[in-house]
């Protein structure tokens, strides 16, 4: 094992030979080998002694902590993206105006694109890639795969993350500038889509597969989402 | 009997998707990558006077910095669309000129993202400014030329048959009115963006999202003079394109160029402002369209004027009049398209290029007419569809809209309509139900893949075509499937890599019906090889056999139909409006959409396809416009905050319907693709439905409130 | 973004005397609006000094029987706390009407407050603006200002402030407590932020060194029939073209109070009085708000595009004031 490599946490670590078996797997098979790199190439960084302007900080990352020489001005996002090479946080717009980047700390949805690292030692970051348990999907990642609740899969980590915090804040009883009385908010059961499409109407998607990310938030409240396909008026035997 | 043609089948590459492992072209991180910013034009037209690197340069972390003054070595392209294409014919930094605000003067490179933004930063330019022409309105409009060869099947859009002039007076009902659409950008979520890592001097692999995955790697081989060998593009994964990721940009070829001369791997991400200005738009348009009919709702002429503008660097008009001869059937025709030049970027390709604006102005006058005639706008069009493509005179195939339109008004419930406007209200909200037509090329073209049965039952399919979110990965596994009869599961399938076989564009709604046909004609080879007549059977024999796999690769290309037959696929689309007329918020509340496409591989994926179309057509409709500060021709529309398209308060449930049988005319699939046509018609159907509402015709989108207190 | 050092202070003393001792030093809590400005040097601090560690995040109840809100309350929990969902609905749903609910996570009160105009001139440098450097030009008074201001502008700037918040905080009578090196001062929200005038670079009167520690809200019983009303080119998650806030306290037939506030017309949060003077005494009916909508906007002064925010925010006023009538509620 070389230097850089001990300094990976668990999470890293297996995250790698996820990658690593996956190289067979449809479509992840051309990301692997670089993504594969992007950790070895980051802890180097961290093993650097300080550069002048740079800083030390500690960040909790799927439950590992990881420990980074960087520059006060560098984003959380960018911090995953570019130092960790957690590249599942997208950046759509880097200013806050489209939610791909979306991670939760301390179980609230977040922009990492407007939040600097060095303010986020002590927080528990989660990411897209810390959602599911192993090889278990979370329920709202089940439920986006089964209602096609993307297309090209750029804005979807964000859309996922901002969906689980959304039921989160539901069961709080949070209410949303549609919610007709603000002293009675939604439940789970009574949740409208009116109601899903203005909590996540901070997370644009430009391939517009809104439809189904409304559906997939359904179907993980628990209510009958419609279903995704079309009506075939026709026969297409052939 | 299908196994799997035709259902609902969840995306092969979800998975990847929803756990943050897809991986894009800026997640290529490679060991000892290093990043570029671009530098950008401040002014829209004039030329560099000085350009004052020196503090940059000296910054911690600055490796280089490129301007007109020392670019890195360039070749120029043939730029012929068939061995290479740029999207824009000025090379970047090749001199001091400057043609649009956003154009790229420079290249920052330093070993952190933050230090090489810092620094661009820091780059003094002074400016010889001359007044820029960025008003479409005063604009010098000349005939458009074609761009393409006429093999290509593109058009200036000029036409004309039967007398125009003539029918005039015989007319029951005229229209005659002009429409016009603002400048629209792509804004796909993933920003465009690369990394460049050169093995040696004349070896480069190139992580950039593509739609054009071959033409990609032999553009950069011309551009850097080496064989196209020795060009690698990886683009499995794209993160929407729309049309604006076929080709390489200035910002690519620099990133590549700036990573050569560095001798390191480099990362060049367009930061979303710059994307605004220098990777395309579509062009704002302005309509004229004059209608006539006789009593019976039959056309009697049509005349079409389209105006777009385009870049000082480079052409592209937005042919708008080519749906024209196709949509309805008119004796006398006359079309004409003008162009201008404007000191903006170059627009290129967007979802329906041409089809869209076209479609806005076509159904809206029908729709105009339709109120002339005091006929129900379904019936109008029911009256006037043809059979045949009135400019290649050729009969259409598998032509299935007179039931896109019925099938559509049945399960809208379109019936219940008044047929006046104001008449339908809910509470204090007035209500609307508009319709339009929609309608787009089928086009195909060689593509080929290789599929490759192994002793465990999997196979897998390999090709250089790719899936920008459209279902590729999904409707050719299932392609696989059904031809070998297999699970789904078992075929693996890998996209986006220029040392696949040649699998096409994913542009122009062609890459299913380009591609799945060759994955067809190769799994039936694989059987052939194995003189089997199912997987099961090839498996046992190849395991015999001691062979690792049975192996063919296979090419389908278009032939001799299309001198016999026309292709369009076809579509209707019914649509709920409700305006608060004294607040002017006007809301989209239902949706139907009837399409004939063919063979519908993936119900979910092609349903989701043409939604995607339906939703970008009401952000057209609704908000999308780019606009720039008249003095200094610099964007005011630069974001995502300033450039709304919708989010999903905006968007209502879309219910989705295929109409027709396979167009086995066309290919051997039956499959014509359905990328693009969900879109148009979409804007039309909205304005459409506003008139019915408030009794407002609005002819300017998109329709923000403004327009609807006029 | 040019690279600072970063602090963390840990009471509103240490942060005070930490931006005192260096005049280029700024405050950061929530970030939303900030760390987006220093990516595209608008801001070029040379030191961030990050308050949002300090204990400002309870919302009490005042002696008076209002409420106090911390300085790093979230936009989110401000919105959600049940008293002002109770007793001040319209800032529950003014706060909601902003942003997206990330940002709302994210952004304070005191930092909603700070939050500076999105005009597309001051907000890239490839423009001038006298907002980011004094004395260089208003290029959006001649440019592309459909979003721009329609009252209280100035030759020198056209900006609007682009906060729902303020808005609904303006009608409320709410009261910004600051701190700085000479110690505590209230300023009124309405007093909070600045027209443009001739010093277009200062959006508040908050003093340099100066932090703001909270906002009270008095009792004001007539909140509940507060509306706030916002009106966009997106059904979510854009600025206003114009936002309107009302609140009525209707006796009988006649209306004892009114409130009516504006937003996205002007450089701050504009508090239309004489139109609530108007609407004293008289019948809570469409003529009368009619009017009073006309008062509000008799100053006016559209610029090339954007007439009709003038029309549309008329009609705004009008509707709120309705909903009011009929005891608040979503509009």
């Amino acid at each position: 094992m070389t230097e850089p490599e001990k300094k990976l946490s668990a999470k890293q670590r297996s995250r790698r030979n996820f990658l690593g078996q996956s190289l067979s797997a449809a479509g992840a098979a051309i990301a692997a080998p670089s993504l594969l790199n992007a950790c070895q190439n980051k802890s180097v960084s961290a093993s650097n002694a300080l550069v002048e302007g740079e800083t030390t900080i500690e960040l909790k990352i799927n439950g590992h902590i990881n420990k980074l020489n960087i520059e006060p001005r560098v984003t959380l996002l960018d911090a995953l993206r570019e130092n960790l090479g957690l590249t599942g946080s997208k950046k759509g717009c880097d200013h806050g105006q489209c939610g791909a980047c979306t991670v939760l700390i301390d179980g609230q949805r977040v922009y990492s694109c407007l939040t600097l690292a060095v303010m986020q030692e002590d927080r528990e970051i989660t990411t897209i890639e810390g959602l599911a348990a192993g090889d278990n999907l979370h329920p709202v990642q089940t439920a986006f795969l089964e209602n096609d609740g993307f297309q090209c899969g750029y804005c979807t980590p964000g859309q996922i993350c901002a969906s689980v915090a959304l039921l989160e804040e539901v069961k709080n009883g949070s209410v949303s500038y549609v919610t007709p009385d603000l002293t009675n908010p939604p439940s789970l059961a009574s949740l409208s889509e009116t109601e899903i499409k203005e909590r996540l109407s901070g997370n644009l998607c430009r391939c517009s597969a809104y439809n189904g990310i409304v559906a997939a938030v359904q179907q993980a409240v628990g209510q009958t989402p419609p279903s995704p396909a079309a009506s075939m008026e026709n026969s297409h035997a052939g | 009997m299908n196994q799997v043609i035709g259902k609902s089948v969840n995306r092969k590459d979800g998975r990847a998707k929803v756990t943050g492992q897809a991986t894009y072209g800026a997640e290529h991180q490679i060991p000892n990558l290093v990043h570029g910013y671009l530098v950008t034009a401040t002014i829209a037209k004039g030329s560099i006077r000085n350009i004052d690197t020196q503090q940059a340069a000296a910054m911690p972390g600055v490796l280089a910095v490129f301007t007109h003054k020392n670019p890195p070595k360039i070749f120029k392209p043939s730029n012929d669309w068939i061995n290479s294409k740029i999207y824009e014919a000025r090379l970047p930094l090749s001199d001091n000129k400057i043609y649009y605000a956003g154009q790229i003067v420079g290249l920052v490179v330093a070993d952190t993202l933050e230090r090489a933004r810092h620094a661009a930063h820091q780059i003094e330019i002074e400016y010889q400014t001359q007044p820029p022409q960025i008003n479409a309105k005063q604009a010098n409009y000349q005939p458009a030329t074609s761009m393409f060869g006429e093999d290509m099947e593109y058009k200036a859009g000029a036409f004309e048959q039967g007398d125009f002039a003539a029918t005039g007076a015989s007319a029951t009902a005229t229209v005659e009115a002009t429409y016009t659409t603002e400048m629209e950008i792509h804004s796909p979520m993933e920003p465009h963006a690369l990394v460049a890592h050169w093995q040696e001097r004349d070896s480069v692999t190139i992580y950039e999202p593509t739609q054009w995955v071959k033409g990609s790697q032999r553009t950069y081989a011309e551009l850097f003079g080496i064989p196209k060998e020795k060009v690698r593009i990886v683009s499995p994964y794209i993160g929407g394109g729309f049309g604006s990721k076929a080709f390489p940009w200035s910002h690519g070829i620099l990133c590549v160029a700036a990573a050569r001369e560095i001798k390191r791997p480099l990362k060049v991400v367009v930061s979303r402002r710059h994307m605004t200005a220098n990777t395309g738009h579509r062009s704002q348009t302005e309509q004229t369209i004059r209608l006539a009919a006789n009593d019976a709702g039959k056309l009697t002429a049509i005349e079409h004027l389209a105006k777009s503008c385009t870049s000082p660097i480079d052409v592209f008009p937005e042919s708008c009049t080519g749906i024209t001869p196709v949509m309805y059937a008119t004796p006398n025709t006359r079309l004409k398209q003008e162009i201008a030049v404007l000191n903006v970027g170059r627009p290129t390709f967007m979802r329906a290029p041409g089809e869209n604006p076209g479609m806005f102005a076509l159904e809206s006058a029908m729709d105009e007419l339709a109120w002339e005639l005091n006929m129900d706008p379904v019936e109008l069009r029911l009256r006037n569809e043809t059979k045949e493509h009135q400019r290649k005179k050729l009969p259409f195939s598998a032509k299935h809209f007179a039931a896109c339109l019925t099938t559509g008004a049945e399960k809208f419930g379109w019936s219940q309509r008044q047929m006046q406007p104001r008449a339908q209200q809910q509470g204090e909200l007035l209500v609307g139900w508009g319709m339009a037509s929609a309608t787009f090329p089928a086009f195909r073209r060689r593509a080929s893949a290789k599929v490759r049965l192994l002793t465990d039952g999997t196979v897998q399919v390999l090709t250089s075509g790719n899936d920008m979110g459209t279902g590729a990965y999904t409707v050719i596994a299932m392609t696989a499937a059904e031809t070998l009869g297999l699970p789904v599961e078992n075929i693996r399938v890998e996209l986006g890599d220029s040392i696949l076989p040649d699998g096409g564009i994913a542009g122009g709604s062609q890459m299913t019906a380009s591609l799945t046909p060759a994955v067809l004609t190769a799994c039936q080879k694989v059987l052939k090889t194995a003189q089997a007549n199912n997987a099961q059977e090839a498996v046992a024999k190849l395991r015999e056999s001691g062979r690792a796999a049975y192996e063919a690769t296979a090419s389908s290309a278009p032939g001799a139909e299309k001198k016999q037959f026309a292709f369009n696929s076809w579509g209707a689309h019914f649509c709920e409006v409700t305006v608060d007329e004294e607040i002017a918020r006007l809301r989209i509340t239902r949706w139907v959409s009837v399409m004939n496409i063919g063979r519908v591989l993936n119900s979910r994926t092609a349903a989701s396809q043409i939604r995607g179309g339906v939703i970008m057509g009401m952000g057209q409709a609704l908000m999308e416009e780019c606009h720039f500060d008249p003095n200094t021709g610099y964007p005011v529309v630069y974001d995502l905050a300033t450039y709304h398209f919708p989010a999903h308060a905006d968007i209502p449930r879309i219910e989705v319907s295929f109409v027709g049988e396979p167009d086995f005319d066309f290919n051997p699939m039956g499959v014509r693709g359905c990328g693009e046509i969900g879109i148009t018609g979409v804007a039309a159907a909205v304005a459409n439905a506003v008139y019915h509402a408030t009794g407002k015709r609005i002819r300017s989108l998109p329709i923000t409130p403004d327009k609807l207190l006029i | 973004m040019k690279n600072f050092t970063y602090v963390r202070a840990n009471s509103v003393q240490d942060a005070i005397s930490r931006a005192t001792s260096d005049r280029q030093a700024m405050f950061i809590a929530g970030g939303t609006n900030l760390v987006d400005r220093l990516k595209v040097f608008l801001d070029e601090p040379s030191q961030l000094v990050d308050v949002s560690r300090i204990k400002m995040k309870q919302i009490e109840r005042t002696k008076a029987g209002g409420l106090k809100i911390g300085a790093l309350v979230t936009n989110t929990a401000l919105a959600n706390h049940l008293e002002v969902r109770r007793n001040y609905p319209l800032l529950s749903r003014a706060i909601l009407a902003g942003a997206s609910q990330q940002i709302r996570n994210m952004a304070t009160v005191g930092g909603n407050l700070m939050q500076r105009t999105r005009c597309p001139y001051y907000y890239d440098t490839a423009f001038s603006c006298n907002k980011r450097q004094p004395n260089t030009g208003c290029p959006a008074a001649t440019g592309i200002n459909r979003t721009h201001a329609i009252l209280g502008a100035s030759e020198s700037c056209v900006a609007v402030n682009p906060s729902d918040m303020s808005v609904a905080m303006a009608v409320l009578d709410a009261v910004v407590e600051v701190r700085g090196m000479e110690g505590k001062r209230e300023i009124p929200l309405i007093d909070f932020h600045r027209l443009p005038g001739n010093t277009p670079d200062r959006d508040t009167n908050l003093e340099p060194g100066e932090l703001i520690t909270g906002v009270i809200l008095p009792p004001l019983p007539l909140a509940k029939s507060g509306v706030y009303l916002k009106l966009r080119d997106r059904a979510s998650y854009a600025f206003a073209l114009v936002s309107v806030a009302t609140a009525l306290e209707v006796v009988g037939e006649k209306i004892k109070t009114a409130r009516v506030a504006l937003g996205g017309v002007a450089h701050k949060p504009w508090r239309a009085m004489e139109a609530e003077e108007f609407l004293m005494g008289k019948a809570a009916n469409k003529s009368n708000f009619e009017r009073a909508a006309a008062i509000a906007l008799k100053n006016a002064k559209p610029l090339a595009h954007n007439g009709f925010k003038v029309e549309l925010s008329k009609r705004a006023i009008r509707r709120a004031l309705t909903i009011s009538a009929r005891g608040g509620g979503l509009v």
